[in-house]
C-alpha cells in the first residue's frame, strides 16, 4: 500500500460506486475476499495478475482428490516399516537377554558348586583350628608351666650360687679363724713377750670374729 | 512414496535409537568366573618379630639378669638389663666393692663378668661379659615417661625369682639419696632390696629408666632413660671400677 506505483490511499478510497464496479466486474473474487476497496483498486492496478491467476484453476481442483490415496499407503508402509523394526529390535533383546540369562544361570550354579565346595573346606578348616587352638591352649598351659619351672630352676641356681659363696666365704672365714687361733696360740706360747691387756684383747678380737663365722654358717645351715 | 520414504525411515531412526537406549539399562553378560576364592595367605603371627616367645618369657623378662656381688666377706645381689650381647645395665651400688661379679640369665645361665665401669652423676653402672648374655637387648625409649604413665618392673627382688611388676609414674622429684645430679622420677611399682637395677619398660617394651631405691611410703624411684642415655653417649663419664678387697 505504500507503494509509489499503487494508486494514493485517499485517491483509492473514492466513491464506492467505482468499487462496486469493479466487484462486479469479479464476482468470484468478491465472494471469496468480501469487499475491500484498497483491494479492489490494486486488482485493477495490476490486470496481468488476475489474470494469470485465472489462467490455473483448473490445475488446482484436479489435484485435490489424490493426497487422501497416498497418504493412506504412506501409512501403510510408515506402520510396516515400524512394526518390522520394533519386531527386529525384540526380536534382538529377546534374544539378547536370553543368552544373558542363560549365562547368568550358569554362573549361579557353577558359583553355588563352588561355594558349596568352599563351604566344606571352611566347615573342615574350623574343626582343624579349633582343634589346634585346643592344642595351642594345652601347649600354652605347658608353656607356662615349663616357664615357671625354668624360673624355679633358675632361682634354685641362683640361690645355689649365692649359699656356695656364702659358704665358701663361711670357709675361708672359719679357715681365718683356726688361722688367727693359731696366731693366739703362739702368741700365748711366748705370753713373756706381750702385755696380759694385749693378749686379752687380741683374744677377744678373734673371738668375736670367729664367733661371727660361726653365726654366719649357722645361718647357711639353718638356711 | 516420495514423503513416506523419510517418515518411515524417521519412524524406523527413533526406533533403532530407542533400542539403542535401552541397551544401556539392559543387564550386561556375567563376568568371568573367578578362578581362585581362596585370599592369599597373611603373615603368619609366628613371622612377626617379638610376637611370640620361644620359650613363654617375654621379652623384658629374656633381658633382664640376676647380678651377684661377690664382696669381700659380704654377697649382694642386684638385677640388670642386658643392652647388647656383652653389656648390661645395672645400679653402681650393686657391683661396688666387688671382688668377684656372676650374672645369671633369666633361664639359669651363669656368666663372668668381666669389667664393670660406674658413674658418679647417677647411680648407673656398666658391666661387660665375655659371654653371651643372650639374643634379647633392650630398646631404649628416646624419652622419659610422663607423670601417669604406667611402666613395668622387671627384675628379681630379694634375690629371688624373676619377678615382673607394674606401677604409675609419679613424676620427677629430687634424688632421696642426694647423690645423683639429675632429677629422678618416683613411681608406685612395688620393689624390694634385689631389685636395684631392674629395667623399667613402658607399654611398648622400651626401656624408659633403671630402678636404683625405695623409700618408707613404698614409692620406687628410678633413674630417667634420658641420663642413662647421655652416659652411653658421653663413655668418658663411666669410671671403670676397681676390684679387690680392701685392707
Amino acid at each position: 500500500m505504500t507503494d509509489e506505483s499503487q494508486p494514493d490511499p485517499v485517491v483509492a478510497e473514492g466513491p464506492k460506486p467505482d468499487a462496486v464496479v469493479a466487484e462486479e466486474a469479479q464476482p468470484d473474487a468478491m465472494a471469496a475476499e468480501g469487499p475491500k476497496p484498497d483491494a479492489v483498486v490494486a486488482d485493477e492496478a495490476q490486470p496481468d495478475a488476475m489474470a494469470a491467476d485465472e489462467a490455473q484453476p483448473e490445475a488446482v481442483v484436479a489435484e485435490e482428490p489424490k493426497p487422501a490415496r497416498a497418504s493412506g499407503k504412506k501409512g501403510l508402509v510408515v506402520a510396516l516399516v515400524l512394526v518390522s523394526t520394533l519386531a527386529l529390535a525384540l526380536g534382538a533383546l529377546s534374544a539378547y537377554l536370553w543368552t544373558v540369562h542363560s549365562q547368568y544361570v550358569a554362573q549361579n550354579e557353577a558359583l553355588r558348586a563352588e561355594a558349596g565346595d568352599l563351604g566344606a573346606d571352611v566347615a573342615e578348616s574350623r574343626a582343624k583350628a579349633e582343634e589346634l587352638q585346643t592344642q595351642v591352649d594345652e601347649t600354652l598351659a605347658q608353656l607356662d608351666e615349663a616357664k615357671e619351672t625354668i624360673n624355679g630352676l633358675a632361682n634354685s641356681e641362683a640361690q645355689a650360687g649365692d649359699d656356695r659363696q656364702a659358704l665358701i666365704d663361711v670357709a675361708d672365714g672359719l679357715q681365718e679363724c683356726a688361722d688367727l687361733r693359731q696366731d693366739m696360740i703362739d702368741h700365748l706360747n711366748e705370753a713373756y713377750k706381750w702385755t696380759a691387756s694385749s693378749l686379752r684383747a687380741r683374744e677377744a678380737d678373734i673371738t668375736t670374729y670367729c664367733k661371727k663365722v660361726t653365726r654366719a654358717y649357722k645361718e647357711i645351715v639353718d638356711d | 512414496m516420495s514423503k513416506a520414504r523419510p517418515l518411515a525411515f524417521a519412524g524406523a531412526a527413533v526406533v533403532f535409537a530407542v533400542a539403542v537406549a535401552g541397551c544401556g539399562i539392559l543387564p550386561a553378560a556375567p563376568s568371568p568366573d573367578p578362578t581362585d576364592f581362596v585370599p592369599s595367605v597373611s603373615t603368619s603371627p609366628g613371622d612377626l618379630t617379638g610376637a611370640l616367645s620361644p620359650d613363654g618369657f617375654s621379652a623384658a623378662q629374656r633381658m633382664t639378669v640376676r647380678v651377684r656381688n661377690i664382696g669381700c666377706g659380704f654377697l649382694a645381689t642386684g638385677s640388670g638389663f642386658a643392652l647388647d650381647e656383652h653389656t648390661l645395665v645395672t645400679n653402681r651400688h650393686v657391683v661396688e666393692n666387688a671382688k668377684d661379679i656372676e650374672v645369671s640369665t633369666y633361664d639359669g645361665r651363669v656368666v663372668q663378668a668381666t669389667a664393670a665401669s660406674a658413674t658418679t652423676l647417677a647411680d648407673i653402672a656398666i658391666v661387660t661379659t665375655e659371654e653371651s648374655l643372650g639374643t634379647v637387648y633392650a630398646d631404649r625409649a628416646s624419652e622419659d615417661p610422663a607423670e601417669g604413665d604406667v611402666v613395668t618392673v622387671v627384675g628379681y627382688p630379694n634375690g629371688g625369682r624373676l619377678t615382673t611388676t607394674s606401677g604409675v609414674v609419679l613424676g620427677e622429684t629430687t634424688d632421696p639419696l642426694e647423690a645423683a645430679a639429675g632429677p629422678v622420677l618416683a613411681s608406685t611399682a612395688q620393689i624390694e632390696p634385689g631389685s636395684s637395677g631392674s629395667g623399667v619398660f613402658n607399654a611398648s617394651g622400651q626401656v624408659v629408666g633403671v630402678i636404683y631405691a625405695k623409700n618408707k611410703a613404698e614409692q620406687s624411684f628410678i633413674v630417667p632413660i634420658s641420663t642413662l642415655n647421655d652416659l652411653l653417649n658421653e663413655p668418658s663419664l663411666l669410671i671403670p671400677e676397681t676390684e679387690g678387697c680392701k685392707s
